[in-house]
């Protein structure tokens, strides 16, 4: 019961209440808004938008922040229209991505954990070098990549659902799991808390550090992989404006920007409850500008909400 | 001579402990009152009375150059003239020294830098000193930033300074230059509590000396009425709070040895042994490096020479992992910053150093594993509430301590060094632990226990090791030594 | 003297980069190194310039603010409104009415900061979509041009024929006032203080958000003088002006040598940071090395200028017998 009623008053089942209301109050302006096959679609939409924050939202939770995702997604789809283009195989070319992307990780975890550099601010750097490198591969173009292999990714269905949604699916669960069952992942969290508590239990702030933006990269490949071939083209400003889309579900998503606790389910839903509404602004016919301005706007006000109790202190 | 402070009965009660009973203490203009006393004596607690930052027990009482002040403030407190200076002083590392001798003055629209200058030269001038005025804080020696804090303190009208351990980073150069400060402040009327657990200091410029102890303020006089021999004897006092434990045979297979350990600047040529079934006291004053030697020897510290052998093996440890790995295992001093991880749950927080023993399928954390581990230690620790999914900063301070141990507990320790395992920690507590460690001790494992009490230290050990600025001062059998030799040894 | 040397080391360095910018650029291309180069990399620039000094500000008391492109827009699209429909219609005028509207945007983001305690990177993401997304709904992508004489000749002007264009006049007075500002009224020195030590600030009675709010509302005004050059300058306002001008100004600031964790300021590093990027852009462009190289080396650059600073931080730290934590043990 005790469990029940402090599941009742969280952040997720907050979320869960507004995703039921987004879907109750587009269904009423428009029935079609639920149909099975329109959900489906919203939800795989909001496909890469969720690797990007699962990517995010581990960062934080390791007391960091990872600006550079929608950059390193960028160069994600980039890297593979160039290696199809010249010629290679998918399967080689997939590795050599997901190595590239890992790369990048590191270079964000070695400034960030070795150099001691704040993460926002390395990775604002890292975001502008990586972005910069993808428009020099690209020459500001972008870049077809139409290879029927690649497009599998993208557009087509395994069993019933997309291919997208599917393979988000795994590495949700993966990711989950990973993060609250294995030491790896409780030492994150261990770090997110307190840097200092965890240093004098052995944790090592060096090594953690640069595992959490590798995984982050990681996450990134799979967003550029959905998008890549989605599009079946790379861009380097393919993943612009993710960044504060992801900030936003993962706020949503009861992740805190202090670190060391939410979880990737919660994301998710941040994730989910954000693709209706921009799906449902979208089906009504709401133009781009008001999504973002939504957008933003959400984010303060969720923020202000969140920390009401640092605002306005409850009266003793 | 007038009376520039003046407190009658003074008291403060923490949940139930009194760490401050009735205390009529004063000071008087132009002298240097000296005030001393062990760790947890009280004397950190009344300078806090003093300086507004805590509220002392109805019926105390506090008055300033003849005026009561009936509820006391940090603003108050600085505008009635009292000023505290402190080791974690607030400086500015990159304003100048001009600068940060009038920061905080009363200032609106264009900073003049001539009149902070002119200020801060004057101040200087007061004291006796040449600084440069313009040289950045940052660049400046310790001991110079102390001055700098003391100046700053005079630069607002201070008529009543506090200093707490003042020399304690100063070169000896320094501390004359300190002395002759002081003397000339006291010249100027201001009147100086001096803490300092230096006889030395003391005898050569204090003019009065109170002595606490358990919160007492047990004697107060003229310095030239004392020798360092009957301030020993008053600090010490003769009451014996904890029941001495059933001590082991001492002589036994040696566990483990630490030779010749050195880190500068912390501590240099340190070596020890725990026999089984012993525990081995650490005491000393603040500063003796004590932690620091224990944080070598957990991996947190890089030793620049020296070895530490465990079971006669020598031991390589580069970081906290390894430590933990070859069983030895560090109770931080500090467990809101050092030890517990406070908005995580008591389950958390117990398992955080052995996940290998909760490890399930596919050498995955099991919940379930976790949750026994915890609800194994709450219950062998009494640690209440007994939810292990209680977030650890509800919990009372005792109870967060004991969470601490089970984690280190959990980490299956060889060694177990705990670092001021009882400070805010009730009494009833406190015995519990010293059986723990006692049982510790008597199941084979090497127990190290560093605490400033010296109490706890006498019942609990077999053996004393007293550090004194980084130096090994001495090693004493428990049941030979006593409060005054320890002291002794500590503060020469 | 030598002491003078010494504290400036940053500086002397990025002096003896640009020197040599100069003449590899001028190698590479045949003809760099003249009085119009010059001229024209402290022209081009000089919004930049402008802006950059209150980023200083913000990241010398730890805060991030990447609304500042978008601000630029909001004051430029309000500015050229108002000429258009006459409210404006003189030079004073649109210069109070840049310096308010963008103040106003930057004391939003400060409340929100300082009095809310909300992290400076996520509200001012926030606050850039939200003017952003607002700019483009109330004009569309539709540019306004046909803007007055007057108005265009504000950035213009080539005033004392030294072919500088009146924006560098501008900025260099701006620096002045930076100088001024910051080195001889007390609001300037509590800013300093609470970069260093908000605690210790907090303790003698200082407001660290009060400070931050003032940082905010500098910025948002120099983010306005930068928008009513910027429509000024280019003739016309568009909703997309400014994009991405938070990595410019990032960048030349941390070049600059501004510390994001000691209170330390270089208004002369921060100039000089400008500079060193605008002679990146313009030798690029000189030299026909294609235009998308530039986001490259800007973030190569950044990159090299953080971790510099960071290395220079870390060392003392390293090495044996290391303090455990910063603090003081009680031993």
């Amino acid at each position: 019961m005790d469990r029940l009623k402090r599941f009742a008053r969280s952040d997720v089942a907050a979320m869960v209440l507004l995703a039921a209301l987004i879907l109750g109050v587009f269904g009423a302006l428009n029935p079609v808004f639920l149909r099975p096959v329109n959900l489906v679609q919203y939800v795989n939409n909001g496909v890469v938008l969720g690797f990007i924050t699962i990517a995010l939202s581990t960062s934080v939770i390791a007391g960091h922040f990872d600006y550079s995702v929608g950059a390193m997604t960028g160069f994600g789809t980039v890297f593979m229209a160039l290696l199809l283009r010249g010629g290679m195989h998918v399967a080689l070319a997939l590795p050599l991505c997901l190595l590239s992307l890992l790369l990048f990780g590191a270079l964000n975890g070695v400034i960030v954990g070795f150099l001691r550099v704040p993460g926002m601010l390395a990775t604002l750097g890292t975001s502008s070098l990586i972005y910069g490198i993808s428009l020099v591969l690209t020459q500001g173009q972008a870049i077809g990549a139409n290879s029927e292999a690649y497009k599998v990714f993208g557009k087509s269905d395994l069993g019933t659902l997309p291919f997208g949604i599917v393979l988000l699916a795994v590495v949700f669960a993966a990711s989950a799991v990973f993060l609250s069952r294995t030491r790896t992942g409780r030492r994150w969290y261990l770090i997110g808390t307190s840097p200092e508590s965890a240093r004098f239990a052995g944790i090592s702030y060096r090594k953690e550090t640069l595992l959490v933006h590798v995984f982050s990269a990681c996450m990134c490949f799979f967003g550029a992989l959905i998008l890549g071939s989605r599009m079946a083209s790379g861009r380097a400003d393919i993943a612009e404006g993710y960044v504060l889309q992801a900030v936003t579900a993962a706020v949503f998503g009861g992740i805190s920007i202090k670190g060391g606790s939410g979880t990737i389910a919660g994301a998710l839903l941040g994730v989910l409850t954000f693709t209706l509404l921009t799906s449902g602004f979208t089906m009504i016919g709401l133009s781009q500008f008001y999504k973002q301005v939504t957008t933003g706007a959400l984010l303060v006000l969720v923020l202000l909400v969140r920390n009401r109790h640092a605002i306005f202190p409850p009266r003793k | 001579m007038e009376e520039l402070l003046t407190t009658r009965n003074l008291s403060k009660t923490y949940s139930g402990v009194r760490v401050l009973q009735n205390v009529d203490f004063d000071l008087r203009a132009g002298e240097v009152h000296a005030l001393v006393g062990e760790n947890g004596a009280g004397k950190t607690t009344l300078i806090k009375i003093l300086t507004g930052v805590v509220r002392p027990d109805a019926g105390g009482e506090i008055s300033v150059g003849g005026v009561p002040v009936p509820n006391m403030t940090p603003l108050k407190s600085r505008q009635m003239g009292i000023s505290a200076i402190y080791q974690d002083i607030s400086l500015f590392s990159n304003l100048s020294v001009a600068e940060n001798i009038c920061a905080g003055l009363k200032r609106k629209g264009l900073h003049n830098a001539r009149s902070v200058r002119d200020t801060a030269r004057g101040t200087l001038a007061q004291m006796g000193l040449d600084m440069d005025l313009d040289a950045r804080m940052g660049d400046v020696s310790l001991g110079q930033q102390q001055l700098v804090a003391i100046a700053r303190a005079i630069t607002f009208n201070a008529k009543i300074l506090i200093m707490d351990e003042p020399t304690a980073a100063l070169s000896s150069g320094e501390v004359e230059m300190l002395y002759d400060i002081v003397k000339r402040l006291k010249a100027k009327g201001l009147g100086i509590i001096y803490i300092s657990h230096k006889f030395d200091e003391i005898f050569a410029i204090a003019d009065r000396v109170t002595v606490l102890r358990d919160g007492h303020l047990i004697e107060t006089g003229p310095v030239s009425a004392y020798n360092r021999q009957k301030l020993i004897n008053l600090i010490a006092g003769k009451e014996l709070l904890y029941t001495p434990y059933a001590r082991g045979q001492s002589g036994g297979e040696r566990l483990f040895e630490v030779e010749g350990l050195t880190c500068e600047p912390h501590f240099r040529d340190i070596s020890f042994h725990v026999d089984r079934g012993e525990v081995l006291g650490i005491t000393g004053l603040v500063g003796a490096g004590r932690s620091e030697v224990a944080q070598c020897v957990f991996g947190l510290l890089k030793p620049d020479a020296g070895t530490v052998r465990l079971n006669g093996r020598v031991l390589g440890i580069r970081n906290a992992r390894d430590a933990i790995r070859e069983g030895v295992c560090y109770l931080p001093e500090d467990r809101h910053t050092q030890g517990l991880f406070m908005p995580m749950s008591v389950r958390e927080n117990v398992n955080v150093s052995n996940y290998r023993k909760v490890l399930g399928r596919f050498r995955l954390i099991s919940p379930r594993a976790e949750n026994a581990a915890a609800l194994a230690y709450i219950s062998s620790l009494s640690v209440k509430p007994a939810l292990p999914d209680a977030p650890v900063h509800r919990l009372s301070g005792g109870n967060q301590q004991k969470v601490l141990v089970g984690r280190w507990l959990n980490a299956e320790p060889r060694v177990f060094i705990a670092d001021e395992v009882t400070s805010g920690v009730d009494v009833a507590v406190k015995a519990e632990i010293h059986r723990l460690l006692r049982s510790l001790a008597d199941d084979g494992i090497a127990v190290v226990l560093i605490s400033s009490d010296l109490d706890e230290v006498l019942a609990v050990s077999d053996r004393i090791v007293v550090m004194r600025r980084g130096a090994l001062a001495g090693e004493l059998e428990a049941k030979d030594a006593t409060q005054e030799r320890i002291l002794e040894l500590s503060m020469l | 003297m030598r002491a003078l040397i010494r504290k400036s080391k940053r500086e002397l360095l990025l002096i003896a980069v640009i020197a040599m910018l100069f003449v590899v650029f001028h190698l590479i291309s045949g003809s760099f190194l003249s009085y119009v180069t010059l001229a024209n990399v402290l022209s081009g620039y000089a919004i930049y310039g402008i802006m950059a000094i209150g980023m200083m500000l913000i990241i010398s008391t730890g805060n991030i603010d990447v609304s500042v492109g978008a601000q630029l827009a909001v004051v430029s699209m309000s500015v050229s409104a108002l000429v258009d429909g006459g409210v404006i219609d003189s030079v004073p005028a649109a210069v109070l009415f840049s310096a308010a509207i963008g103040a106003a945007l930057g004391l939003a983001n400060g409340l929100l900061v300082s009095a809310l305690k909300l992290p400076a990177i996520i509200v001012t993401l926030g606050t850039m979509n939200i003017m952003r997304g607002i700019l483009l709904l109330v004009a569309g992508s539709s540019w306004n041009t046909g803007l007055p004489m007057w108005f265009k000749s504000i950035a213009r002007t080539v005033p004392f024929d030294l072919r500088l264009k009146m924006t560098v006049y501008i900025w260099l007075i701006l620096c002045a006032a930076a100088y001024f500002h910051m080195y001889r009224t007390v609001s300037g020195r509590k800013i300093l203080s609470v970069g260093a030590n908000p605690e210790g600030a907090r303790r003698i009675g200082y407001s660290p958000g009060a400070s931050y709010v003032l940082t905010f509302v500098i910025t948002g005004v120099t983010c306005g003088i930068g928008g009513l050059l910027y429509s000024s300058n280019v003739g016309m306002a568009q909703p997309i002006a400014g994009l991405g001008y938070e990595m410019t100004l990032i960048a030349a600031v941390v070049i600059g040598g501004t510390s994001f964790t000691g209170g330390k300021i270089s208004i002369l590093g921060t100039f000089l940071g400008v500079v060193l990027l605008s002679v990146i852009e313009r030798g690029m462009v000189i030299s026909k090395i294609p235009v998308y190289w530039q986001e490259l080396v800007k973030g190569a650059v950044i990159i090299i200028a953080i971790s510099l600073s960071a290395l220079s931080a870390v060392a003392p730290g390293k090495g044996r017998g290391r303090r455990v934590s910063g603090e003081v043990s009680r031993g």
